[in-house]
């Protein structure tokens, strides 16, 4: 989300799929509850259930007092907050912005701060809260080193779940554009959820195979991209039971296998791409050893969580920034490289040792909708009867 | 053996056997005495379908038509009543304007100026005679005569001198032939009949008009145009060919779309809303789909496969889009495309009683109405006359669909039949609509209604349903169904309602549609051969010429 910000702002948002991963092994994932009947095919027992998400921001718990040193700091509170008063009075005068920023935007010798990621700082502001949204991603019950993974705190899922990981939220966790203020959702997220509405991103999920929509040991699941806009109702919802159709660029198409246990899907470790239009700028995001557990819901709907690691370099993409337009969505260039470089526990890379992903969560709300593949959708309408009139 | 030959000859048993033969063995077409000539405006899709045909179909029109009459169910019988206001007139004006600017300007001009003049600038009488001449006889229907070339020739000259160049006077002679009540109207014009001593006839390009738009839904083509210049439509044989040519083109399939688009009520669309607050799914794409559908599924039925009218009530087969896919929730792969979808033998939507265009289009804006429902079976499907309720019915408990009390249209329209000035018509609206309920205001198939469970069963002329299946069955068994199909269509064909004389021949049109297996293709046949759909006579004040 921060890449897209970065990139829109400096209008160089070129399609690159960026993966930051090392080859390696992945933890294992856990199990889960419900019932959602939309497609039929290939006969009565096996069915086909297909999904639309509607939400999908970072899992990002909210407690009271997660934050308490303040939320995380852009560049120009940084800057005044090491002058002195004068100084900052004077600095915050609107005669004053041009230098002001020149000042805070740039390392001492002139150089843009997203250039110099290693440019000293004090460490981000992060969450101290011991609760997270999130899988145990690495197998471990405290986190520490593996052959693949690098140490770190593990946290405790709100519903008591051991040995969570999510080290992304210790990066955006105060960070009020994701967070958000008290009772709103942060302003990145909800561009992120406003971009499936807006026709910019559809997502699908596509679960194969289903005997029985509430315990099933063999289902194949997909998770796409979409190639056609969601579909919106006359007050600008998405509409369920939408027929959809998939991309035909196989990057973005995602299988996995998985199972049904009391209503719960969940998937089997495995590479997920996506891409995300913000406000006509696409971004992709390259979700490691990723996996699903989705409640299916009675009425067709389903939610839950989609968990794995993500590329450092998807987070943090301040190389390809400028300090300018990482100020819009308020963070700090080095700062942020820092944190993300300090946080990554997936992927080790056996030459440096360095961890080259942070593990993730992200909340998934999906609607009953009809998934289409291209060579279907493409077809001529040779059924028809009647010219186009 | 010779004697008895030459006794079969005398006594005429074999001209009766050669009459019967030539009848197809069964009853003969009753004779009727005609109806005073008359005539009908254009529709909207008429006179956009003459202009494309005549001058191309990238050509716009650039006005709004004033909106047509429905008269006794049809907007086509509506149209011989129905004359034009001044702003309407105003309309078609600045239609006329616009499609002439077009056919003369330069992207145009080569293909449909079929004169070079040498000098633009000026006027060119033999020209603009050229070229108005043969406009004239395909926006006429016929010939012109040389007066009304006259003024429009007239007109081109002295535009053209005015402002100094010839396509722009062109442009001026074009518009009064767009403008002229020749073109706006298809109006009959009759002539004695040399067969009949003191009778009449239609004139043959009359003929050729009738038979045009009823098929077609468009002007006559070169060839029937022909064809009515040499006569040949006066003589039954001759005049059959042109049937059969006319039923086997491509462009029959126009034909029978607008007369279901006109029998369906689909005008009623333009106006069609609903509470987004309560029918977020309703929006003008599904709107638009929802007519595409039905006409879709009637012209693949009735034309396509050739099949049986009534099957249109029970048919599961019939075409989507991605909007309509949304309402009916059911998956529809084409994106853009039409796809044909065949619902199962256990979804509830069988018919087109089950489709948007039907359960959207009869209900109210933010509910359900088992008895618009029900009505509209009954006058648009049946024929049947349902009079209007009084002026001084209490609707409140009908209307409120939050009442805790009667949680389901049926428990409403239970509790509201209990007024005696209500119940009497509601007996013959309110079984069949209720069979429709599970289909909410929007169309959308529902099984429970405020957490009730929905009862679909009823009565219909005596048939039990119990589903909106069954429902389905009933009225394609109904022998007003298919009796209200063909008497409609003679209606809209002949563009008024029967005329006294005619009653002999409606039961026997019924009987032939019956007798070739409720085929709509033939019933548009025997409509467009018989006697009775050119018959004319004299209203004893011999006027032989539509008068508009």
């Amino acid at each position: 989300m921060v890449a897209i910000m970065l990139r829109a702002g400096l209008a160089c948002c070129a399609a690159i799929l960026t993966t930051g991963f090392y080859a390696g092994a992945s933890p294992v994932a856990n199990a889960a509850s419900a019932d959602a009947a939309v497609t039929e095919t290939g006969g009565a027992k096996a069915r086909t259930l297909g999904f639309a998400v509607t939400s999908f921001p970072y899992a990002l718990y909210k407690g009271a007092g997660d934050c308490p040193d303040g939320m995380a700091m852009a560049a120009k509170e940084i800057y005044l907050s090491a002058v002195f008063p004068a100084e900052r009075q004077r600095l915050t005068k609107p005669e004053s912005l041009k230098e002001f920023e020149q000042l805070a935007y740039h390392t001492k010798d002139g150089k843009d701060l997203c250039q110099a990621p290693d440019y000293p700082r004090a460490p981000q502001r992060t969450p101290q809260g011991k609760i997270s949204y999130g899988m145990n991603l690495d197998g471990t019950t405290d986190g520490s080193a593996t052959d693949t993974t690098c140490a770190h705190e593990k946290f405790t899922g709100p519903n008591g779940e051991a040995a969570v990981d999510n080290q992304t939220y210790r990066v955006l966790g105060c960070s009020s554009n994701y967070r958000g203020f008290p009772g709103e959702e942060g302003y990145l997220e909800s561009l992120r959820n406003a971009s499936f509405k807006d026709g910019g991103t559809t997502m699908l999920i596509e679960i194969m195979g289903v005997t029985n929509t509430q315990n099933d040991d063999n289902v194949t699941v997909g998770v796409y991209n979409g190639a056609t806009p969601m579909m919106i109702d006359a007050n600008g919802h998405m509409l369920p039971y939408a027929s959809l159709t998939v991309t035909s660029d196989e990057k973005f198409r995602a299988v996995a296998h998985g199972k049904i246990v009391n209503g719960v899907l969940t998937t089997t470790p495995t590479d997920i791409n996506l891409t995300y239009d913000f406000g006509g700028y696409p971004s992709y995001f390259h979700y490691k050893a990723a996996r699903l557990r989705l409640e299916l819901n009675p009425d067709g709907t389903a939610k839950g969580m989609l968990a794995g690691y993500v590329a450092a370099t998807d987070v943090d993409l301040t190389p390809h920034a400028k300090q300018e337009s990482a100020e819009m969505i308020g963070y700090d260039c080095p700062t942020f490289a820092q944190a993300v470089k300090r946080f990554a526990d997936g992927f080790k890379d056996p030459k440096t040792g360095q961890c080259t992903a942070l593990s993730t969560a992200f909340d998934i709300k999906a609607i009953p909708a009809f998934v289409i593949h291209p060579e279907d959708a493409h077809k001529t309408a040779a059924a028809a009867p009647v010219a186009a009139h | 053996m010779q004697q008895r030959f030459a006794a079969l000859v005398v006594f005429g048993v074999l001209p009766l056997l050669g009459v019967l033969i030539l009848a197809g063995c069964g009853p003969s077409e009753p004779q009727t005495s005609g109806t005073p000539v008359g005539a009908q405006r254009l529709s909207a899709g008429q006179y956009r379908q003459m202009v494309s045909d005549i001058f191309g179909a990238d050509i716009k029109l650039g006005g709004r038509f004033e909106p047509g009459m429905r008269k006794n169910g049809l907007l086509a019988v509506g149209g011989s009543a129905v004359a034009m206001s001044p702003s309407g007139f105003e309309q078609y004006d600045t239609m006329a304007r616009t499609i002439a600017a077009q056919v003369v300007d330069e992207k145009h001009r080569d293909a449909l100026i079929p004169c070079k003049t040498a000098e633009t600038k000026k006027a060119d009488r033999a020209c603009a005679t050229t070229v108005l001449t043969k406009y004239a006889r395909l926006l006429f229907r016929r010939p012109a005569t040389d007066r009304e070339i006259a003024g429009p020739v007239a007109m081109a000259g002295e535009a053209a001198e005015a402002k100094g160049d010839f396509y722009t006077g062109l442009a001026y002679g074009l518009a009064e032939l767009l403008d002229s009540p020749n073109f706006i109207f298809r109006k009959d014009v009759a002539e004695p009949d040399p067969s009949a001593s003191g009778k009449l006839r239609l004139t043959g390009y009359s003929k050729a008009s009738r038979l045009s738009f009823f098929l077609w839904n468009a002007g006559p083509d070169d060839e029937l145009l022909r064809a009515a210049g040499a006569g040949e439509l006066d003589k039954k044989s001759d005049l059959a060919k042109q049937v059969d040519r006319m039923l086997t083109s491509p462009r029959l399939e126009s034909g029978v779309r607008a007369f279901f688009t006109d029998f369906l009520d689909f005008d009623q669309f333009d106006s069609l809303a609903k509470d987004a607050a309560i029918y977020p799914v309703f929006g003008q794409k599904v709107a638009h789909d929802a007519q595409e559908q039905t006409l879709r599924t009637a012209v693949d039925l009735l034309v396509t496969q050739k099949g049986d009218y009534r099957d249109l009530f029970t048919t599961r087969k019939t075409f989507l889009t991605r909007n309509l896919g949304v309402v009916y929730q059911v998956p529809v792969a084409a994106e853009k495309e039409w796809e044909a979808h065949e619902f199962p033998m256990d979804d509830p939507h069988a018919g087109v009683l089950t489709q948007l265009s039907f359960t959207e289009l009869h209900a109210h804006p933010g509910r359900s109405s088992s008895t618009l429902r029900g009505k509209a079976v009954r006058e648009i499907l049946l024929c049947q006359t349902v009079p209007s309720p009084p002026a001084n019915v209490n609707f409140t408990v009908v209307q409120d669909t939050s009442n805790p009390e009667f949680k389901t249209a049926r428990d409403r329209l239970t509790a509201h039949r209990t007024e005696a000035t209500c119940a009497g018509c509601h007996k013959i609206m309110d079984p069949i609509g209720l069979g429709l309920e599970n289909f909410d205001g929007a169309g959308q198939f529902r099984t429970t209604e405020n957490g009730a469970p929905i009862n679909a069963s009823g009565e219909i002329d005596g048939v039990k349903f119990t589903d909106t299946a069954s429902l389905g069955r009933a009225i394609h068994d109904n022998p007003s169904a298919a009796a209200c199909l063909a008497n409609s269509l003679y209606r809209y064909a002949a563009g008024r309602d029967f005329d006294p004389s005619e009653r002999e021949w409606q039961k026997w049109l019924g009987q032939q549609f019956a007798k070739n297996g409720y085929r709509f293709p033939d019933l548009m046949k025997t409509i467009a051969t018989s006697d009775a759909f050119y018959a004319v006579r004299d209203a004893g004040n011999g006027v032989r010429e539509a008068q508009r």
